[in-house]
């Protein structure tokens, strides 16, 4: 298990930041509007905003500062909610229309090709960023109260951290330190939790987002699998008692045979959720 | 806690005793398909002059139900009014120090109870909420109060800073 969990830990993605024309002084060439960067999967990529910013500084129009909260990052055309881990956005994003077959050649891509855009009026579905890094560290550690709540019935474990632990383990996401995140999140965590911490993802154009109430049971006291989240939340999905689609987590095929909470154990998030991205197979 | 139809039930006790008979609200209606009440606040002055401006145009309010912490949760957001070559125009504007804001408001600054404010997506759009992880300890769910639980909590969370 640790073994998986450190794979996860360490995940990353190349990717290629090619800045908005408008954000760049005149004569910029296109050339130095791009940066390369590799990025955690387990990670916000908001977090590394203001570094890729500074690194562009004598080619912007502006000051970082001015141009935080007006910026924001695409693929294709479509906006990527920073408030998902990088690696969420990457499954969804990223071969929504594939086919089965295709996942393994689709998943070779080495280079990530994102937008960085800029404009006074932001994107429905945007979150400004008007707090820097204080701002997101304080929306991931909503999203653990939130995960806190529905493992425990209560937030009290996630309330209970001192100043020093909640900083620490803040910081461990940052400087990418596992054992002290293992250590942190091992207070939260519930070794028989009451429900799991699940966000489902769907790759259509509104990347809709369900969180669906999910035990470790079901009615009848067997295991809960994923197959049995997926016939409560998607009944219309199925055929023949087969599932017309497929889910990745962290960039792996999951086997919908697989149990809630084993899933939950080995692939769950660094915000403390377990996102399953619900593809369709071809279209 | 509240469950889910009692929620709806207090939902309208709240807009009949409370919210019509409230001066600030310049408008508020409920929206039966996701069980909302919004509401349109003459911004408090309190807030129009942390933000220091006096053009300050209204507080949105949204009360909805959080089906994870089953307790009642407060959007809101801050409408700025502006004029641009006689063209008036409303923007959102999302202050920095939201937090003190809200709780220097509430007169919450020397008391344990403090809100923790933060941005979210709501149904595709952004709000500041007040995180609801602590509701049933401020609001109290003794069983004898249960029937006014929505009215005290919106007397806490939304009356306490918006007024």
């Amino acid at each position: 298990m640790s073994e998986i969990r450190k794979l996860i830990w360490d995940g990353a993605l190349n990717v290629q930041i090619c800045v908005d024309d408008t954000l760049v002084l005149k004569g910029t060439s296109t050339t130095e509007r791009l940066l390369n960067v590799r990025i955690p999967r387990d990670t916000y990529i908001v977090v590394y905003l203001e570094g890729m910013l500074k690194k562009l500084q004598r080619f912007l129009r502006f000051d970082v500062s001015e141009v935080m909260s007006k910026v924001w990052f695409e693929c294709d055309g479509q906006l990527l909610p920073w408030y998902y881990p990088m690696g969420v956005l990457f499954d969804t994003i990223k071969g929504s229309n594939s086919k089965k077959g295709e996942l393994a050649s689709e998943y070779s891509i080495n280079v990530w090709k994102i937008d960085l855009k800029y404009a006074l009026s932001l994107p429905r579905g945007h979150i400004p960023i008007v707090d820097e890094v204080d701002q997101i560290r304080s929306y991931w550690m909503h999203q653990w109260k939130q995960a806190c709540f529905i493992l425990n019935g209560s937030s009290k474990a996630m309330m209970s951290l001192s100043i020093k632990e909640a900083k620490k383990f803040w910081k461990s996401v940052i400087n990418r330190e596992q054992d002290e995140f293992d250590k942190v999140s091992a207070k939260i965590l519930s070794r028989r939790p009451q429900f799991i911490p699940l966000i489902l993802h769907r790759t259509n154009s509104d990347l809709e987002k369900i969180q669906p109430t999910v035990s470790l049971v079901n009615s009848n006291g067997s295991i809960k699998k994923l197959l049995n989240v997926l016939l409560e939340v998607f009944p219309d999905d199925f055929t023949n008692g087969m599932f017309s689609g497929c889910v990745v987590s962290q960039g792996i095929v999951v086997s919908l045979e697989d149990d809630m909470f084993n899933l939950y154990t080995k692939l769950r998030s660094f915000d403390g959720f377990l996102h399953l991205i619900v593809k369709e197979i071809g279209t | 806690m509240l469950n889910e139809e009692e929620y709806s039930i207090q939902l309208h006790r709240l807009y009949n005793d409370v919210v019509k008979s409230w001066p600030a609200c310049r408008n508020a209606n409920i929206c039966e398909s996701d069980a909302s009440l919004t509401l349109q606040i003459d911004s408090a002055h309190a807030i129009s002059a942390s933000l220091r401006t006096t053009r300050l145009s209204y507080v949105e309010v949204k009360v909805i139900y959080s089906k994870i912490y089953r307790e009642p949760l407060l959007l809101f957001r801050i409408w700025d009014f502006e004029e641009d070559n006689d063209i008036p125009s409303y923007t959102l504007v999302f202050p920095k120090d939201i937090d003190s804001i809200v709780n220097k408001s509430a007169d919450n600054c020397n008391s344990m109870t403090q809100f923790s404010v933060s941005l979210d997506i709501f149904n595709g759009e952004v709000w500041f909420n007040i995180h609801p992880c602590d509701t049933t300890d401020i609001v109290g769910d003794d069983n004898d109060f249960k029937n006014d639980y929505l009215n005290r909590w919106f007397s806490v969370f939304a009356l306490s800073w918006l007024n």
